[in-house]
């Protein structure tokens, strides 16, 4: 049976997107003519395969190369943050209590009553540590050689 | 708890907080890729337009008004960006063509073997139907089907009159039925 309803309009129809008179048209339409009803089946398949149809997820890989690549637009902000205590504990990966008993060395300042840290001076302030622990860690062991060696001594 | 809206997000960013960009990025990073993909293939360099995208972004992130339209313009980048590979695309072929030599690489829309193993047969067939649209129905159909955008959003990504996105829409539709339809034998 030949009919004159496309595709297209059985859409704009299934979208109820159309002048109320072609709409009331179409249905009458439907009543009589099986391949329309097919088509419009169709439609209502291709419709739901359309959104079961997933979207398609980035490889972990590209996901961290976008990250990386983003970063490095946007650490000049993230180093400027300035941070209350607890997210300062977050970021050290200690507990807040443990933060309070070593408040007195932190980089940090007084605003509004409120203690705060700024990112960019914690992050120096640990390189600091860093260094100071190596440094320490040297010293331990050029001491320690010593005492097991003492004749030989470490250059 | 309802969800920080995105010109909130950018905002914040603004304001000092880069985790509003992580935020970002988490909310849209699959949708730009998954975009990309379908325009593109996974051989066409999908996950480059998601770098070059959310750097754009990153960068051009001063410019943006917020006026609720964040995803739509987020999308108009991507967009961009896949429009530019298929230009190139569409040149290395008139020059290999020029030549009579044959591209080294199919440009190959078909989902690699990890998609391919996640679809079932019916969305298999829908992916092949899409991938056969043309780029204006193709791009309008995937904002539409993985990204579930209004017609306005899609309107304001495709720079185009909303009555356009809905005649691709339903032209786009219409083709992956059409293609049902072959498949099942129903022809009338």
């Amino acid at each position: 049976m030949s009919c004159d309803v496309e595709y297209e309009e059985l859409a704009a129809f299934a979208d109820a997107d159309l002048d109320p008179a072609r709409l009331a048209e179409i249905r009458r339409h439907l009543s009589s003519c099986q391949a329309c009803r097919r088509r419009l089946e169709l439609l209502k398949s291709a419709d739901a395969g359309l959104a079961a149809a997933k979207k398609a997820h980035p490889p972990v890989e590209a996901v961290l190369a976008a990250r990386r690549v983003v970063e490095q637009v946007i650490r000049p902000v993230r180093e400027a943050e300035i941070m209350t205590l607890e997210e300062t504990a977050e970021f050290l990966r200690i507990t807040p209590e443990q933060l309070g008993e070593m408040i007195e060395a932190l980089p940090a300042f007084e605003l509004a009553g409120q203690v705060r840290v700024r990112r960019q001076r914690l992050i120096e302030w640990i390189q600091q540590r860093e260094r100071d622990f190596t440094r320490q860690a040297n010293e331990s062991w050029v001491a320690r050689a010593r005492v097991v060696s003492p004749g030989k001594g470490v250059a | 708890m309802e969800a920080v809206s995105d010109d909130d997000l950018v905002r914040l960013y603004r304001n000092g907080e880069a985790a509003a960009f992580d935020t970002l990025f988490d909310r849209y990073h699959v949708g730009v890729y998954s975009f990309a993909r379908t325009m593109l293939g996974d051989s066409g360099g999908p996950e480059d337009v998601l770098q070059e995208t959310f750097l754009t972004v990153a960068q051009s992130l001063a410019k943006y008004t917020p006026q609720g339209k964040f995803r739509s313009w987020l999308m108009r980048i991507a967009r961009n960006r896949c429009l530019a590979r298929l230009e190139a695309r569409r040149i290395t072929k008139l020059v290999l063509a020029a030549g009579n030599m044959e591209p080294s690489e199919p440009a190959s829309l078909a989902p690699g073997p990890q998609q391919a193993a996640q679809d079932d047969e019916q969305v298999q067939i829908i992916r092949a139907a899409i991938d056969a649209l043309p780029d204006r129905q193709r791009e309008a159909l995937a904002l539409y089907a993985f990204e579930q955008m209004t017609y306005q959003e899609i309107a304001e990504t495709l720079a185009a009159p909303i009555n356009t996105v809905k005649t691709l829409i339903r032209r786009g539709r219409s083709a992956v039925a059409r293609k049902l339809e072959s498949q099942r034998g129903e022809r009338t």
